[in-house]
């Protein structure tokens, strides 16, 4: 007999605490309308970010790593990987504008 | 009965069930404490670590713009996103009427309607909804910068944290319902001992005793406190029923004798003279009785040690020769011989008592032993020191007490089978035995073959402290 | 003697008084401490029996106090239900003179009481006690009777002397025991009659005529015939 007003007592105080940790998660959580699509994430992107690795390569001579990189995220998006691709081409860029530190 | 249901439970006067509450809100307590604090940790920093970067980018784009206008700001957004390896940082500009200059979000979120506040907003890359954190800047000449931080797993690992620590609670929830169980269980089991023997004793049964559970716990302490204070308590009660049956029966006697010889004389008696006779023996009767009334008194009155704050030092050399003296005329009246051996009579033994006591203690020894010694006997009171003791013994040469019985000698009323003829209350013995507790002593009854010997050995005073040694000649010459 | 009686039992009140007057002394009596107080502090007497229990505000203490406060010096003898040692001193040290415990036998009551109206005539201190043909030197500590010289051991000096101070009175055992040995007890024992006894012995047994006498149910008394 004693233990259940203690026992929901606990009870309450989980849930109330479960709430609280969902509503955080879900709080602020836009109105409903489509998500705005992110553009740096298209096929149309990639093969611009692959014209800027191009540009950006330095005119002394090729860093093979980034050649290769930039390579390997070409093919990518060609074979419909985009993100894969883009990551790759990223790559390529970051090490010819800051070969220091790749 | 009704005493016990009344008892059995209150519920918020169960000490159990306060001893769980508490258990219980403590335990809850310390658990959301830890459970806030790895949220804090975790989520909490990962939030703050975004929203800091964000600030940061925004201070550093404003600068840009403010430096080479919207083109700088322009060609520095393509470079940051162009060189986002973790492929999560989301900016856009738009122009006073909301279109998109540069950045790589389709359009300004309708949700994001203030600047300068976060938002969390769903957007969608790589045909995949995620959330994004993201706030709006106010730019110059009406332009708009939103920055913003893909937050998708962050949101992740947020949940998995909640998750985690949900089921962490509920675990919390049921070990402290458990623990305050298992503490009101324990308690109530250890009480209930305590109490069912309480309840036992109260109904009458003083032989119950509270069960010992061998673990030598705290509880077994109380328990054996309680049963050591039940056994004094019986005692005590075995005395006091010991006692009052004998005052009973002892009273009994003098007073149907009085009785008997007033209603006698009341209906023979013939002539003044018997009359008077009559009356007299009955008050005699009454005095006896007033005697045994008197002696227990004064022994409640010793055992109840109010006497010892009166304790002076007591010479004891003086006061047994004064009973020695007092004595040796009744003893050689009767053809005793009453000799006073003291072993060393330079030093005068001295004790810290009450010298009333010790000599009404002496004198009902004397007594005793000028009552029973057979005529030509001799009785012989000794003291001498032992250890820190001194021993004063009364000896006589009569029928002693047979060794079963002497450890009853100082019960009340105790009269030895060889007594049952001579006159005396029983009280004697006890009155000795009184004194010499009171002076933290003891009465010892020995065979003094034949007779009795009866030692009081009562706690020397600490010795004087030695006389200083005579001081050098010159001294009091250089003082001086 | 002038007698005051402060005493609340009925009973025992008058059957003192009867015992007083029996013996030819004048007794008033008051019921309770106040009256009691009245009288005691209004009338010369020469010796008041309180009672130490008393209704009326005014306990038997209370009114000892009162009284000595006042400068009133007569002899008090305390009656108290309370036997206790610890009641007796307390009794004496509030200035009673003398302490009985209830029950008592009236002998008792009366022979202190009377040694006690009598104490406080003595004009100043004696060297030499006679009774009859009787002497005590205190001084010399010599004994004599009829001019011949008797031998006492010290204690049968004291017992005499004491018997003497109280000639012409009843002297019970348990007085002699106080005044003699200060002892404040009882012994079952008749030691004080065997002393008695050899005192008597040497004091009475070679002369014609004895000088102390033992009064039935009572004690002893020290008396020249004729006087």
């Amino acid at each position: 007999m004693t233990r259940v007003p203690l026992a929901l007592a606990m009870l309450a105080a989980t849930l109330a605490f479960a709430a609280a940790a969902g509503s955080v998660g879900r709080a602020a959580g836009g109105g409903g309308a489509d998500p705005l699509a992110v553009t740096s994430d298209t096929t149309h992107y990639c093969h611009s970010l692959a014209a800027k690795v191009v540009a950006a390569r330095p005119p002394g001579g090729a860093t093979t790593a980034a050649d290769a990189l930039a390579a390997a995220g070409r093919r990518l998006c060609r074979q419909g990987d985009v993100l894969g691709g883009i990551l790759r081409l990223r790559h390529a860029l970051l090490l010819e504008l800051h070969p220091a530190d790749p | 009965m009704a005493r016990a249901g009344r008892r059995r439970f209150g519920f918020g006067r169960s000490v159990g069930v306060r001893f769980a509450a508490v258990y219980a809100l403590v335990f809850g307590l310390s658990s959301a404490g830890l459970a806030t604090f790895l949220w804090w940790d975790t989520v909490g920093l990962l939030q703050r670590q975004v929203e800091s970067a964000i600030n940061v980018d925004a201070r550093s784009l404003a600068a840009r713009f403010q430096a080479g206008g919207l083109p700088l700001l322009i060609a520095t957004i393509n470079r940051r996103i162009a060189l986002n390896v973790d492929d999560s940082a989301i900016y856009l500009v738009v122009d006073p009427s909301y279109q998109p200059v540069a950045g790589n979000l389709r359009g300004w979120p309708k949700v994001v309607a203030r600047l300068g506040v976060w938002y969390q907003v769903p957007v969608k890359r790589a045909q995949i909804v995620s959330l994004a954190e993201m706030r709006g800047y106010q730019l110059p000449l009406g332009f708009r910068l939103l920055i913003g931080r893909d937050v998708e797993a962050r949101a992740r690992l947020r949940a998995l944290v909640a998750g985690g620590l949900l089921w962490a609670v509920l675990v919390m929830v049921v070990l402290g319902i458990a623990g305050a169980l298992a503490i009101r269980g324990l308690l109530q089991r250890a009480l209930a001992n305590v109490s069912r023997t309480a309840n036992a004793i109260a109904g009458g049964d003083l032989s119950h005793r509270v069960a010992l559970s061998g673990r030598g716990d705290e509880f077994d302490l109380l328990a054996e406190t309680i049963n050591d204070m039940l056994d004094r308590m019986s005692r005590l009660m075995d005395g006091v029923r010991q006692v009052s049956n004998a005052i009973a029966h002892d009273l009994r006697t003098p007073i149907t004798r009085a009785r008997a010889r007033l209603e006698d004389a009341l209906s023979h008696a013939e002539g003044d003279a018997a009359l008077r006779a009559a009356i007299e023996r009955a008050t005699e009767d009454l005095d006896a009785i007033n005697a045994i009334f008197q002696a227990l008194l004064r022994i409640s009155e010793i055992e109840a040690g109010a006497r010892r704050a009166a304790f002076a030092a007591v010479e004891l050399r003086p006061l047994l020769a004064d009973l020695h003296e007092l004595f040796t005329a009744a003893a050689e009246e009767r053809g005793l011989a009453l000799d006073l051996l003291q072993e060393d009579p330079a030093e005068a033994p001295t004790l810290l008592g009450d010298r009333e006591l010790l000599q009404q203690a002496l004198a009902n020894l004397l007594d005793n032993a000028l009552k029973f010694s057979p005529p030509g006997g001799r009785i012989t009171l000794s003291v001498r020191r032992q250890g820190t003791m001194v021993e004063i013994t009364v000896a006589d040469q009569g029928p002693g007490i047979p060794p079963a019985e002497r450890f009853r000698a100082t019960e009340r009323f105790y009269r030895a089978e060889s007594a049952r003829h001579t006159p005396g209350s029983g009280l004697g013995l006890s009155l000795v035995q009184a004194v010499a507790q009171l002076h933290g002593g003891s009465l010892r009854l020995e065979d003094n073959e034949p007779g009795l010997a009866a030692t009081l050995a009562l706690p020397a005073r600490e010795p004087r402290p030695a006389p200083p040694a005579p001081l050098p000649a010159a001294l009091p010459a250089s003082a001086a | 003697m002038r007698l005051l009686l402060v005493e609340d039992d009925k009973d025992v009140a008058g059957f003192v008084l009867k015992g007083l007057r029996e013996a030819g002394h004048v007794a008033e009596h008051a019921d309770n401490g106040r009256d009691g107080l009245f009288l005691a502090a209004s009338e010369p007497f020469d010796a008041i029996i309180l009672d130490r229990m008393l209704p009326g505000g005014i306990d038997g203490l209370r009114l000892l106090e009162t009284l000595r406060a006042q400068d009133n010096h007569t002899p008090v003898l305390f009656l108290s239900a309370l036997g206790q040692v610890d009641d007796r001193v307390k009794g004496l040290k509030a200035g009673g003179d003398d302490y009985l415990t209830k029950p008592f036998a009236f002998s008792e009551l009366l022979a202190r009481v009377e040694a006690l109206g009598r104490r406080g005539k003595g004009e100043g201190p004696l060297t030499r006690l006679v009774v009859g043909d009787l002497e005590l030197d205190l001084l010399s500590r010599a004994v004599k009777r009829a001019g011949q010289k008797i031998d006492l051991q010290p204690r049968e000096f004291r017992l005499l002397e004491y018997l003497m101070r109280h000639a012409g009175q009843v002297v019970t055992r348990t007085m002699l025991l106080e005044g003699v040995w200060d002892y404040h007890f009882d012994p079952q024992t008749n030691v004080i009659d065997v002393h008695v006894s050899r005192l008597r012995q040497k004091i009475d047994k070679p002369y014609p005529t004895g000088l102390i006498h033992t009064v039935r149910n009572a004690g002893y008394m020290l008396r020249a015939e004729g006087s």
